[in-house]
């Protein structure tokens, strides 16, 4: 982080964090000089004044991810159909009871849609809106490196984040373009912004001049309209839990003792560490 | 590097500002969706409605757009395609 405002702003998350269970710290100037000595803090038009750090955060390659969810899928009993489009569901009195796909129908008690960008156009074949958008989230990564930086570094005021593969590739992302769009092109301007003003990324610009963009598709909420279950206007017909968080607010959510909770918007409902979070903001001072 | 640079390029969005003519969507910004503004005078279902939900089409999307650069105060009609 590059001010005291920002420096605030990510106490709030950083509450909001410990406040679902999860942990960070915050470091000094020198102490992210220490832990990650690749960062410019003293560069003059972006100084590095601190910032959070969750040691045991990183990234899982999507590739395990996908594969992970499948394997524990598949041993639940799961059948995984593959290239099989969901063509519509078949609805009775309210009630959802199966759904057509390419390859037939599929008889079904209960419905769940985990479709990532796409929860828009399935919900319309269910005969509903839903308050999301779907926006493509630009991200480049680099031709492979030696390796140079270990650990995952974001910057949350510009969108952006920055690490480096096994294989050797800088993945740096990655703002929204600002428009709905269910195209996957890779576009220069969304990263442009977050990418060229940090330090480091001359450095990397330099010794791998050939970056792939690529565009991922995501889903976005309107401002942060609450809703308090994962039911849709149809029955045994539910939201995945990740669209309902966005849809509840998301990281959004303010500290249970803003004043923002009194005016009605979303607030933590749960703490699972049993540590009350306490934001910066002068009502708690 | 011209490969990369080339398929940039080539992904650049351009909005034809009806006053100025077609211009890089960088120098216009989406101010709607267009809807219909007779419901925001609706009653508060109708009005939740109005503010939140979305059609995200895939395919012809209607929109008011803003060529920020341009006549910053004038909105036109454009519909873009939200599919590649």
């Amino acid at each position: 982080m590059h001010s005291e405002a920002q420096k605030d702003q990510f106490a709030k998350q950083a509450n909001l964090m410990l406040l679902e269970g999860a942990d960070r710290e915050y470091l000094t100037r020198a102490e992210v000089e220490t832990f990650c000595p690749l960062i410019d803090t003293r560069n003059g038009r972006f100084p590095v004044i601190g910032g959070f750090l969750q040691r045991r955060g990183g990234t899982a390659r999507h590739d395990a991810v996908a594969w992970g969810y499948a394997r524990a899928a598949s041993e639940l009993g799961v059948d995984i159909i593959e290239h099989c489009e969901a063509t519509g569901f078949s609805i009775c009195d309210g009630k959802v009871t199966a759904v057509s796909t390419s390859r037939g129908e599929v008889r079904a008690g209960k419905v769940l849609l985990a479709v990532a960008g796409h929860s828009s156009r399935l919900a319309a074949k269910a005969g509903f809106r839903l308050p999301l958008e779907t926006h493509a989230l630009q991200a480049f990564v680099t031709e492979s490196i030696k390796p140079l930086i270990d650990c995952v570094v974001t910057y949350g005021a510009g969108a952006f984040y920055v690490s480096q593969f096994d294989k050797g590739g800088w993945v740096f992302g990655g703002g929204t373009d600002g428009w709905n769009s269910y195209a996957q092109r890779g576009r220069l301007s969304g990263r442009r912004g977050s990418a060229c003003r940090r330090p480091y990324a001359d450095a990397v610009a330099v010794a791998a001049p050939c970056a792939a963009p690529m565009g991922r598709r995501e889903d976005m909420t309107m401002g942060t309209m609450r809703r308090s279950s994962r039911k849709t206007p149809v029955a045994d017909l539910y939201l995945t839990r990740l669209v309902l968080w966005r849809l509840q607010g998301g990281a959004d959510r303010r500290c249970r003792n803003c004043p923002s909770r009194r005016e009605g918007r979303a607030a933590p409902t749960r703490r699972a560490s049993g540590i009350e979070p306490v934001c910066r903001r002068p009502h708690h001072r | 590097m011209s490969g990369a640079r080339a398929l940039s390029l080539a992904a650049l969005m351009r909005i034809p500002c009806p006053f100025c003519g077609e211009r890089d969507a960088a120098s216009s910004v989406i101010a709607a969706m267009r809807r219909d503004p007779s419901a925001a005078d609706a009653r508060a279902e109708a009005y939740a409605e109005y503010v939140y939900l979305r059609d995200n089409p895939a395919g012809a999307h209607k929109e008011w757009w803003q060529h920020a650069l341009g006549l910053p105060r004038r909105l036109f009609d454009h519909a873009r395609y939200t599919e590649p």
